[in-house]
């Protein structure tokens, strides 16, 4: 009976021993931290709050490795730092974990998506219900918790990769791709989400979720749990809102709190919150028990939290900082409109900052405004911002005095320090700020973004009469108006058609004109302008641009430096096109004042030959951002030539190229990159798209033939197509011969005869002006010799 | 399987620092093969031994009759098969998973019984065949190394009297005359991709976040070769050919070949078509071919000249 009684206890405590304890002994891992080193093309950088995901990828490895092994598992490391020489190829990383025969493989990264998601997303290779390894997905399962468990994030996420980066068939995460063993990347969180971002650059914040996929290791090998647990949390103002966009389900809206002194009893620990903005404080191997917490901070009152902890439990203790008395004068610390602004809106706000929480009865009784105008108030910020609306709206051309009285008051009752005093003037007309293209200029695109840009919204009911288009013979032009431009003070639009080449157009706007306060312009201006000399007769075109085919993101080019790398991008975009449904757009931005470039690179590298009379380019939406444009071509198969095109001066689309006989070198040239350099006075942040790269390109004024001599006879699809009511038709001749170009339509009666004449060998263009035809089909038919063929095209009015 | 040996490009044939040169591109197999990877030649030059993405199943693939045929679908069997001289049996690892445990046991298939045989059971830190050298197929387990005989059908703790390679924990060990050691030429780090030099004198291996070397057995640096990913020496020890591949982060941009001359100490790109992602090359045994897969899983051959 007591051998019995012996061996339960013996039993019983090695079944306690083996519920609580862990041990990964025997097992094998390889910790992968994703990206590596410094270069914001693929190191995710956030400028806002200086983190490199790179640099929290291996803090994170660098926490977690110690962790797994000091329970007995074998870690292999695949970075060795965080240099740029650690930015290791995605077939090394799988490499590494191949040729150690680890059992599971976790490469750790975090997300990004345009800064407002936060949530954790776990990938594992194949679809979502036919992962390639079945144990990756059970790892996903539990790993997907246990970070959501760690980290602040608002949701979860498991998808086969396949599934989840549908655009890249089975192809998936190139770091899973080779892996004889299952493996998941997990995307702890979002860190261009500022709040979390701000989150990622405190080490134990890190060390939490490092903690977190221990755990899960511990739950995938059947391995026990930890008997230990941690007391972590987030503290912040209870009063102060974040500046930044939050996500409106969190608590992310109040401001966190710097340099806060926390107190762990028993046990006597202490944390200080770091100089990082996101108020985090963190104990981890902690015995379960009850604990105190308590929080000093200067300017906030003491506060404490009793809390039990268990064993393998995260805990967190959030607590709003309970705001100190202030029994100082409050002061007035910004007010807008500034003191002696001028030409302010009569909707005009005025909004006075105070240092504290403010009476809110009391500063609007000590407010005053002379000539008086009421208005209504509104206070935010936790009554630290005043607000004031004029209702009805200020009167034009007058002197306003706003001031605040000693009688305003804290919410302490507190006087204010002194009086505050300011004026402004309210505007008296409508004022233009901006116009494109301005009074006198040429060279403007035939089709462009006329963009006038004024003081206060437009009132669109007084744009009839008082701002007109009209072309030489004081006819008007057609356009299409960007209305909600409006609203911004904008009058912007494009013309239905293309304008015509080599002509003086005139934009005039009348003093009737007037902005949604009923201010007038109150004076007539003229903005005459001429278009672009150029006829341009599209070439063969190599790329339409319609699919992104081989164009790389910039950042993948080596060249490209001093940029934003999240915001620097390459896509196909439908917002500009010159013909088909896509275009090309580069969005980039600098991050310094000087010394960027943004190169797009296509690895298709056409061949554009060698003739030198060839002329290659593509069609350029500038933006009028006056960087400089550059194309780059090969020779000798990989010997680089950089060729100045252009300053991009201006709004629209212009076909911009280069006759070989620019490009140095000699042989056969291969075209391959589109490239953005910055200047000294060029816009930080802007686009172009790009559309049909082409060579064999042929200009010219009216119907006119080009220096080529052409080997055979050809006519190529009208431009645009369809059309209204004008388009260009382009043929060649080899011979000299009488050329017959006639259009019909549907039921084969002959409509117009563009050409019927002899004519020299050459490239030509005819324009057809369909304006007094019905809309439908219509065939272009060219007949030279013996040469005969025939285009269709779309009229559409 | 529909012969598909299709010349997809009149290629400008490329000196390679005038010892060798590419002669032509081949396509071996099409999507309606399925996507296959990693392809090695048999030791007869005569067909490629082939497998899936992550390294499950064996195909064998026969260039005269270009007919595909699948070995089996064991998970790890195509993570670098091993031949025995005759070409007659392939020897290979299969992984399964207990408790997401990874348990690896030694197998051959004999193509003339076509029959699969285990060789030694399954077990934890089981290697992928190493060598094998007259009926003898060197494996390591935990940190062991045992040789199989196929006459005896047993394995026996005894090391080979050839130089063999192998990664311990990422460490690169080199065994020599009967005895295994710590090689590591350049310090610690991960050590991958390695193999010793056909004359058995010198060491290819890759260090993450260092590069590509030669190195003869007592550790001497002889050849840099930079940022070399997967290289496999030439039959005759003259060449190494390798991938340059760039990725974004996420996902393998390019891919590029190229050979490394020991003689000249210089490196060419094999100039093939610029819209391939080539990776994992691998040269015949005669040495007048190298095998490659692309990104996507086609299987490409190209014929080489060597002056």
């Amino acid at each position: 009976m007591k051998y019995s009684i012996k061996l339960f206890f013996v039993l019983f405590a090695l079944l306690s021993l083996t519920l609580s304890s862990q041990s990964l002994v025997n097992k094998k891992i390889c910790v992968d931290p994703g990206h590596g080193g410094h270069d914001p093309a693929d190191d995710r950088y956030i400028p806002a709050t200086g983190l490199w995901e790179s640099d929290a990828n291996w803090d994170k490895a660098l926490h977690l490795k110690p962790i797994l092994e000091s329970f007995g598992a074998t870690v292999i490391l695949t970075r060795q730092g965080n240099s740029d020489a650690d930015d290791l190829a995605l077939s090394v990383r799988a490499g590494i974990a191949n040729s150690n025969n680890v059992d599971f493989f976790n490469s750790i990264h975090s997300n990004g998506w345009q800064g407002t998601s936060n949530s954790t997303l776990m990938l594992f290779r194949g679809y979502d219900n036919q992962p390639v390894f079945p144990n990756a997905k059970t790892m996903s399962n539990i790993m997907v918790a246990q970070i959501y468990t760690a980290n602040r994030t608002t949701g979860t996420s498991v998808r086969g990769d396949w599934s989840f980066y549908p655009d890249w068939g089975t192809s998936g995460l190139g770091v899973l791709r080779p892996l004889t063993m299952p493996g998941v990347l997990s995307e702890g969180s979002f860190h261009d989400y500022i709040p979390e971002s701000w989150r990622l650059l405190n080490t134990h914040y890190r060390r939490s979720e490092s903690w977190a996929i221990a755990k899960s290791y511990l739950s995938y090998f059947n391995a026990g749990t930890i008997t230990t647990g941690t007391l972590a949390g987030i503290l912040r103002d209870s009063l102060q809102d974040v500046s930044y966009f939050y996500i409106s389900s969190t608590n992310d809206r109040k401001k966190h709190v710097n340099g806060v002194t926390v107190t762990l009893q028993p046990g006597n620990k202490t944390y200080i919150t770091d100089q990082k903005n996101n108020g985090f404080y963190y104990f981890d191997s902690l015995a379960p028990g009850t604990y105190t917490l308590y929080f000093n901070a200067p300017g906030y009152g003491a506060d404490s939290a009793t809390v039990t902890l268990a064993a393998n439990q995260l805990r967190f203790v959030d607590r709003w900082l309970p705001e100190l008395p202030n029994y100082n004068p409050p002061v007035v610390t910004s007010y807008q409109p500034a003191n002696g602004d001028s030409n302010i809106i009569l909707t005009k706000p005025i909004i006075i900052n105070f240092d504290m929480r403010m009476n809110t009865t009391l500063a609007q009784a000590a407010f005053s405004i002379t000539p008086n105008v009421a208005g209504n108030f509104t206070w935010e910020n936790n009554n630290r911002r005043m607000i004031f609306t004029p209702n009805p709206k200020y009167s034009p051309g007058v002197t306003y005095l706003v001031s605040i009285a000693t009688t305003a008051k804290s919410a302490w009752g507190v006087a204010l320090a002194n009086n505050y005093s300011f004026s402004f003037r309210t505007r008296l007309k409508l004022n233009l700020l901006s116009a494109y293209p301005d009074s006198g200029a040429v060279n403007v695109p035939a089709r462009t973004l006329f963009t006038f840009v004024f003081d206060a919204p437009i009132s669109a009911s007084s744009l009839g009469s008082n701002f007109q288009f009209v072309d030489e013979n004081n006819s008007p032009v057609g356009v299409i108006l960007n209305s909600p431009g409006l609203a911004q003070g904008m009058i912007q639009f494009e013309t239905i058609n293309p304008l015509l080449t080599n002509k003086t157009y005139t934009i005039n706007i009348k003093p009737g004109l007037k902005d949604i306060d009923q201010m007038e312009f109150g004076e007539t201006k003229s903005f005459p302008f001429t278009t672009e000399m150029e006829n341009y007769v599209s070439g063969q075109v190599l790329d339409p641009l319609e699919t992104i085919g081989q164009w790389k993101d910039p950042n993948y080019s080596g060249s490209t430096v001093g940029t934003n790398a999240d915001l620097t991008t390459f896509t196909m975009s439908q917002d500009r096109k010159i013909s088909g449904t896509y275009s090309g757009k580069i969005a980039y931005v600098f991050s310094n004042p000087s010394g960027g470039v943004v190169r797009t690179f296509n690895a298709a590298k056409p061949s554009v030959g060698s003739n030198n009379t060839t002329k290659v380019g593509l069609w350029i939406w500038g933006d009028n951002s006056k960087n400089n444009l550059e194309y780059w071509f090969y020779y000798n198969t990989s010997t680089n030539v950089i060729v100045p095109i252009c300053n991009i001066d201006w709004i629209g689309w212009k076909l911009k190229y280069v006759p070989l006989s620019q490009v140095t070198g000699t042989g056969e040239k291969l075209f391959h990159s589109v490239v953005i350099s910055q200047t000294a006075n060029g816009s930080l942040n802007s686009a172009i798209y790009i559309d049909d790269l082409q060579m064999n390109i042929a200009t010219g004024l009216e119907e006119t033939t080009d220096d080529f001599n052409p080997t055979s006879y050809g006519i190529s699809q009208n431009y645009p197509n369809p059309f209204n009511p004008s388009t260009f038709i382009n043929y060649q001749i080899p011979l000299k011969g009488r050329v017959s170009l006639k259009v019909f339509d549907l039921l084969g009666k002959e409509v117009e005869t563009l050409v019927d004449e002899e004519k020299e060998p050459g490239i030509y263009r005819v324009v057809f002006n369909a304006s007094k035809l019905a809309s439908g089909m219509y065939f272009a038919r060219i007949t030279s010799g013996e040469f005969i063929q025939t285009i269709k095209m779309n009229l559409l009015k | 399987m529909k012969y598909i040996l299709i010349f997809l490009f009149l290629l400008t044939v490329t000196a390679l620092s005038q010892e060798i040169v590419v002669e032509n591109l081949s396509q071996i197999t099409d999507y309606n093969a399925g996507t296959l990877f990693y392809p090695q030649f048999t030791p007869d030059n005569k067909a490629l031994i082939l497998t899936s993405e992550a390294y499950a199943g064996l195909w064998i693939y026969d260039l005269n009759f270009n007919s595909l045929t699948m070995i089996n679908n064991h998970l790890g069997s195509g993570y670098y098969p091993q031949f025995s001289a005759d070409g007659l049996t392939v020897f290979f690892r299969t992984d399964t998973y207990k408790d997401n445990l990874k348990y690896s046991d030694l197998r051959s298939y004999s193509f003339v019984e076509r029959k699969e045989q285990v060789l030694f059971p399954a077990d934890r830190f089981v290697s992928q065949p190493l060598s094998v050298t007259n009926n003898e197929i060197s494996y390591s387990k935990d940190t062991q190394v045992f040789i199989y005989q196929t006459q005896a059908k047993e394995s026996v703790k005894r090391v080979s009297t050839l130089p063999l390679v192998l990664i311990e924990n990422s460490n690169l060990m080199l065994q020599q005359n009967g005895e295994k050691r710590l090689f590591n030429p350049l310090g610690s780090g991960n050590y991958l991709w390695a193999s010793i030099s056909p004359d058995n004198s010198q060491v290819l291996f890759h260090l993450a976040g260092k590069g590509t070397f030669i190195t003869d057995l007592s550790g001497n640096l002889l050849h840099q070769l930079g940022n070399a990913h997967a290289p496999h020496f030439s039959p005759n020890g003259r060449f190494v050919v390798y991938m340059m591949d760039k990725d974004d982060g996420q996902v393998v941009l390019e891919s590029k070949l190229f050979v490394y001359s020991l003689a000249s100490k210089t490196a060419t790109e094999l100039t093939l078509d610029n819209s391939l992602i080539c990776m994992y090359p691998r040269w015949s045994p005669d040495g007048k071919q190298i095998a490659f897969n692309t990104s996507d899983g086609l299987i490409y051959i190209i014929d080489l000249k060597i002056d």
